[in-house]
């Protein structure tokens, strides 16, 4: 852990009690206190899967796989301030952190900073308060364990020419490559050195060719969203996303095989564009009358990831049956085409380095299906038992049956996801 | 790409506004245009319409027989923001789980809290329960600023429709003598239903109620009778079978005759404690259109002092 996320963590802490110390004096002031509404929520899993852990990120029977850290609330009369901050074992990370601005004219709204990206529907929702323990597989697969998430400016706009809910969103992004955990999609440096055998700092692949520019610097994406109510206890939303943006590649430095002398390029970097498509469908039941205690809700997701180096796509689809007013059963299955990549190795030193590269062309299907029992004993707890299967193309060696027990507890004012 | 991009921009920035920016600049709502007013609850939306008349197009986010702690913030409620001339609430973290949400989504700056056309009723009223000491979660789903379920006391009716009058006469001057006399009508309604209910109570007074949740607080103390306990242990925590156990012990000692619920709750466990007690479960709404035939404020109030009355004299 770093010194800057020990003495922040401190500060968040200290700040923390401070707010929630409780003499009266200071309760007194709450309604009109200027303090931000301060929540933390605490994602506990143990896994119990047969043979060696699997859930866990750490590989421990039990882990404490995040705490997140909300902050939240009106900067002015203009804007509003929400920071979502993630501790994972001894790091920090921001997960979100953006200002949106609530008053501009002609009905619009933007949004500025870090957040996760409407590209489909669970992808927004933060990882401790989806309906399942992870996100699903194509998510995972396509943009990491925490989702899509980017940096950038965007804008969204209310449609309503048919009387129904109609939303486009439009952002332009550092690119469309997840700022999340480091995943499949990310090919770079790093992945690189740990094909390298020398692997030390010194012996890095010299990179030639030119920086990011114009257009290659930015990432765009769109989102058209619409929103029906069917009967009262019954609605449905559907909504298309694309996104396209330039990823960083590598090429040899010449024509043929890839060798480079001393003090020259090993490989040089190109900008192949890369799109993402997604479209979702959410139907949810709720009865007016009977909502503490029934509700289901259906989604399907698929998503579309048109690489350099592949075409393929993924999905799933998950419901969620309310059978009480604190139990919940779900399931959901998922399909998921792997990516292609591509592998840069180095091999050698001196004048006798040289470089190969391997295209990885993907396609290859995988598969998990998986049941959950969820258990709230208040609007702040939450018990989930959830049992997942994988299978499909070269996954044998792999998991193939996975269970979890996640506990989420929050302390502090949360504000809910957006519907 | 980019050139779609920017096209897209532009329909976006540069498309019709879907709403003017102050529909009633110089105060001339009428018939024909008249202010538009949502309410989070039907109670509200009844109130301010009554007072309004005309004049108004009030409308309600939830429900009569949605539990208003949890409303879904639909997208399709966002359409009703947007266009709003005064939004009001009952305040009080009632609505804490979905109407902020809903607001940021309105793009509404009028109605944005601060702004003249965003109304907490709950700063107009007596609120009961607020806490004296330290709230945490350990108490439940605690209000920490007070029970919010201040429209089912007749004297918090009144403030609430004089609250819609001064505000509406402010967003719309021209119509103010109208939401005076309406205000006056309402009042003497009131006044009127207060005369007759009064000597149908007054031989109950005192006498020990049970209620479900906390919502029934303001109503039982308007009517002089006594909350003994709740089926709820806590504020939100479903009871434990030693909480119901200790609560039939209770009740039968104090001889409690009745037990008050919301249509939105299952009936299963209170009336359990009834059949044990030998009260009566009455399914009572607390909020406008909860059940048939209460189609507005005064009629709720009548429908839950006349249904008390006759279950206690049963």
């Amino acid at each position: 852990m770093s010194q800057f996320s020990r003495d922040f963590l401190r500060a968040m802490l200290v700040g923390a009690a401070a707010f929630a110390a409780g003499n009266p004096a200071l309760e007194a002031q709450q309604p009109t206190s200027l303090n931000p509404d301060i929540s933390v929520i605490g994602d506990v899993l143990a896994d119990l899967s047969p043979g060696e852990p699997r859930f866990s990120e750490d590989g421990a029977r039990f882990s404490l796989r995040e705490v997140e850290l909300a902050l939240q609330a009106a900067v002015d009369p203009f804007f509003r301030a929400d920071f979502f901050l993630g501790v994972h074992g001894d790091e920090i990370g921001v997960e979100e952190a953006y200002l949106t601005a609530l008053a501009l004219p002609g009905e619009l709204q933007a949004r500025l900073g870090r957040f996760h990206l409407p590209l489909g529907k669970a992808n927004l929702t933060h990882r401790p308060e989806l309906l399942t323990v992870e996100y699903p597989l194509a998510i995972r697969t396509y943009f990491g364990p925490e989702g899509f998430s980017g940096s950038g400016v965007g804008v969204s706009r209310i449609l309503a020419p048919f009387g129904f809910f109609q939303e486009v969103q439009l952002f332009v992004l550092n690119g469309i490559e997840s700022e999340g955990h480091a995943h499949d999609l990310d090919l770079d440096l790093d992945h690189s050195e740990h094909q390298a055998p020398m692997g030390s700092r010194s012996e890095e692949l010299v990179v030639g060719g030119p920086e990011r520019s114009g257009r290659e610097q930015f990432g765009f994406l769109a989102q058209l969203r619409q929103f029906h109510d069917l009967t009262p206890a019954a609605n449905i939303e559907l909504g298309v996303s694309v996104a396209t943006g330039s990823v960083e590649r590598y090429l040899p430095p010449a024509t043929g095989e890839a060798t480079a002398g001393p003090g020259g390029p090993d490989v040089m970097r190109h900008f192949p564009t890369q799109r993402l498509y997604a479209a979702h469908a959410v139907f949810r039941w709720r009865p007016p009358g009977r909502g503490l205690y029934r509700s289901f809700r259906w989604e399907v997701e698929t998503f579309g990831h048109d690489g350099p180096e592949s075409r393929v796509w993924g999905g799933f689809s998950q419901a969620q049956w309310q059978t009480g007013r604190r139990t919940y059963l779900g399931g959901r299955l998922d399909a998921v085409q792997l990516p292609g990549h591509q592998d840069v190795e180095l091999h050698g030193e001196g004048a006798g380095r040289h470089v190969d590269f391997y295209e990885g062309k993907g396609g290859e299907w995988r598969y998990a299906a998986s049941g959950t029992l969820t258990f709230f004993p208040s609007e702040f707890s939450r018990f989930r038992l959830a049992v997942e299967r994988t299978f499909g193309d070269g996954w044998e060696e792999e998991a193939d049956w996975r269970a979890v027990l996640q506990t989420t507890f929050n302390i502090g004012p949360h504000r809910p996801h957006p519907f | 790409m980019y050139s779609s991009i920017l096209m897209l921009l532009g329909i976006l920035t540069l498309g019709p506004p879907l709403a003017e920016a102050e529909r009633h600049p110089s105060g001339t709502a009428s018939a024909e245009d008249p202010l538009r007013i949502v309410t989070t609850t039907t109670d509200l939306a009844d109130i301010a319409g009554i007072v309004g008349g005309e004049r108004v197009d009030a409308r309600s986010l939830a429900l009569g027989e949605q539990d208003p702690h949890f409303v879904e913030p639909r997208p399709s409620l966002i359409l009703e923001l947007r266009r709003a001339d005064l939004y009001a609430q009952v305040g009080l973290e009632l609505e804490v789980g979905w109407a902020p949400l809903l607001l940021d989504q309105s793009r509404n700056p009028q109605i944005q809290p601060g702004a003249r056309g965003h109304l907490d009723l709950s700063t107009f009223v007596e609120v009961l329960d607020v806490p004296t000491t330290r709230v945490t979660r350990a108490q439940g789903d605690v209000h920490p600023f007070g029970n919010p379920h201040y429209w089912l006391s007749p004297a918090n009716g009144r403030r609430i429709a004089e609250a819609f009058a001064q505000r509406l006469s402010d967003l719309d001057p021209t119509g103010s003598e109208v939401y005076a006399a309406n205000l006056e009508r309402f009042l003497a309604e009131i006044d009127s239903l207060e005369a007759e209910w009064e000597p149908l109570v007054a031989p109950f007074r005192g006498q020990p109620v049970v209620a479900y949740h906390a919502s029934w607080k303001y109503f039982v103390e308007f009517l002089g009778l006594e909350i003994l306990d709740y089926v709820e242990p806590l504020p939100g925590i479903p009871p434990s079978p030693r909480h119901l156990a200790d609560l039939v012990d209770r009740m039968n000692r104090a001889e409690v005759q009745i037990i008050v619920a919301e249509p939105f709750y299952d009936t299963r466990v209170p009336s359990t404690v009834a059949n044990r007690t030998g009260a009566r479960l009455l399914v009572l709404p607390s909020s406008v259109g909860a059940v048939p035939g209460v189609t507005g404020y005064l009629q709720l109030l009548d429908h839950n002092v006349r249904s008390i009355v006759g279950a206690l004299r049963d």
